[in-house]
């Protein structure tokens, strides 16, 4: 069932109508079954995989709580095994099973006939359990006695597809209270429903038609100047595609009562790499820190505690990215993604060392400029291999290093950038992501008028992007 | 160990450590992280501290800029710490 259709658009109005008519005792149960039926329209066995990895887990889980007293590391790392086991093997069994018929063509014998696709959202899934694991071993969370609650977490269909990535402990209490869906919840979940569908459908769709064609395929048929626009055009679209689409859910899923994370800050107006990792994906981004970076980083700190230690400052960041450039999909050009930023983390904390800090925190306007002005064209370079194979990556920076010809470049996607640059500078210099909120009420009835009708136009230009699947 | 004394031995640390500014006068609420002051891998470096100084052991996802923003609140998650043992 695509996002961005009628289908799904009565899904949801149906499932919050038929939500909120219920009884509190069978409103999670409601939400389990509407979930795996919105799941079973992709692909039953996505479903059946879900299934799977829930049982496990929460039978793990049980298990991990009633040992917590013993010291063996293994009776968490072993849950942690399993879980990374099952995703890989959907993650490099597919591209296994290619390889093999591959080998196997070459050498004369008939090919096995296998599909084996990732589920959709199931890193998420994956990384969604190891973090419940852990919180349970950690005590900072218990582990849920309700099967049905916790399948409902792991279920959850406005999650399901690209995230937001939800820790349990957050989540879980949530299922437990009756839903809360007030005034407030309310205006809330329009205001990010429509800044949702004005990002992802609006804006880029209206940027995916104003990329140049080709030039992601046949970059060198444009001169640098394009191949250049086109980069910062594709980060836009990324932004508003991803952006707008996580508050789409957050809105949906507010009509339930449940808060979902916020996903994106304003990365555009970063200072520094850490300060982006804290702005864009932050679900993923805080899951890789408390897991991944921070673990890491105190154990080199506790062999060396000084910050002048190079393997201090050069494996937790670079291994934290790895992770990151490997979850988003398990091929070379996204680990070569994950190393450029990891290298980036790596040199801002290379300079740390001599900058002296500025404990006033007080940054002059043209340095603040300058700062996101270097984090944004560095992002946009490390996206070239998030963006395209390796080969075509090659091709793609050559063509900005050649520098063979400067155009001027089509006004209309900077018009479109400018409008998603001011709806992010609104909530940035208030502070507010909802201060939109606080707006007359005619200019938020023009504003929805205006967003309506872009809508229109794009749907009928065929511009609405295909569900947002990341990764 | 009273409250004072805590207080004291993180500001210290604070400034020699992480500023770089043994004698700059940190007031208890300053925002450290939050204002870019300091960067996050400054919080695998007060977790360390914490656990060295004060034998107590701070998950890592409860070292955040939310819950240790500021000598105060490090100071409370200290003091909530060592309650617990």
């Amino acid at each position: 069932m695509e996002i961005y259709s009628s289908n799904y658009f009565i899904f949801v109005i149906s499932s919050v109508f038929i939500f909120l008519l219920l009884p509190g005792k069978f409103q999670n149960l409601f939400l389990l079954l509407a979930s795996y039926f919105f799941y079973i329209s992709w692909d039953w066995r996505y479903a059946a995989a879900l299934f799977i990895l829930t049982v496990f887990n929460y039978g793990y889980a049980q298990f991990l709580e009633k040992n917590l007293a013993k010291k063996n590391p293994w009776i968490l790392r072993a849950g942690v095994v399993v879980n990374i086991t099952f995703w890989l093997v959907f993650l490099l069994g597919a591209r296994a099973v290619e390889l093999l018929n591959e080998l196997l063509s070459q050498a004369g014998f008939s090919t096995i006939v296998f599909s084996l696709l990732l589920p959709l959202g199931f890193s998420y899934r994956v990384f969604e359990s190891i973090s419940y694991l852990v919180d349970i071993r950690l005590k900072l969370a218990k582990a849920s006695k309700n099967f049905l609650d916790y399948a409902t977490y792991m279920a959850y269909f406005p999650k399901l597809v690209s995230g937001p990535l939800e820790r349990g402990r957050i989540f879980l209490p949530q299922l437990v209270k009756q839903a809360v869906v007030d005034d407030d919840q309310i205006k809330r979940s329009i205001t990010l429903i429509i800044l949702g569908l004005t990002r992802s459908i609006v804006l880029a769709g209206m940027l995916t038609v104003l990329i140049p064609r080709s030039i992601f395929i046949k970059p060198l048929d444009y001169s640098s100047t394009q191949i250049v626009f086109g980069l910062i055009i594709y980060g836009f679209y990324l932004y508003n595609q991803f952006a707008g689409y996580t508050d789409l859910m957050r809105g949906i899923s507010g009509f339930f009562g449940i808060q979902l994370t916020r996903n994106f800050s304003t990365p555009f107006f970063s200072q520094n790499f850490s300060d982006f990792w804290r702005r864009w994906h932050i679900s993923l981004s805080q899951w890789l820190r408390d897991y991944v970076f921070m673990p890491l980083s105190r154990s080199f700190l506790r062999r060396n505690p000084s910050r002048k230690n190079i393997p201090n400052l050069i494996i937790p960041p670079m291994v934290t990215m790895l992770v990151s450039g490997f979850w988003h999909g398990a091929t070379l050009n996204l680990l070569l993604w994950g190393a450029i930023n990891g290298g980036f983390i790596l040199v801002e904390n290379l300079l740390n060392l001599f900058v002296s800090t500025n404990p006033s925190g007080k940054v002059v306007l043209w340095r603040k400029l300058l700062g996101s002005l270097v984090v944004l064209s560095l992002a946009l370079l490390a996206a070239i291999p998030f963006r395209l194979d390796l080969p075509t990556s090659k091709v793609y920076l050559y063509g900005i290093v050649k520098w063979n010809q400067w155009d001027l470049p089509d006004v209309r996607p900077w018009i479109v950038m400018g409008v998603s640059l001011l709806l992010d500078w609104f909530q940035f210099h208030s502070g507010d992501e909802f201060v939109f909120i606080k707006w007359s009420g005619w200019l938020k009835v023009s504003l929805v008028a205006i967003t309506v009708a872009a809508m229109m136009v794009v749907y009928n230009l065929q511009l609405a992007p295909a569900t947002f699947v990341y990764p | 160990m009273d409250r004072s004394e805590i207080v004291e031995k993180v500001r210290q640390f604070v400034c020699t450590e992480l500023l770089k500014k043994p004698d700059y006068a940190l007031q208890e609420d300053e925002p450290l992280f939050s204002t870019g002051v300091i960067d996050s891998f400054a919080m695998a470096q007060i977790g360390v501290f914490i656990e060295t100084e004060f034998e107590l052991y701070i998950p890592d996802p409860e070292l955040t800029v939310e819950n240790m923003d500021t000598v105060t609140q490090i100071t409370d998650r200290i003091i909530q710490g060592l309650q617990a043992i």
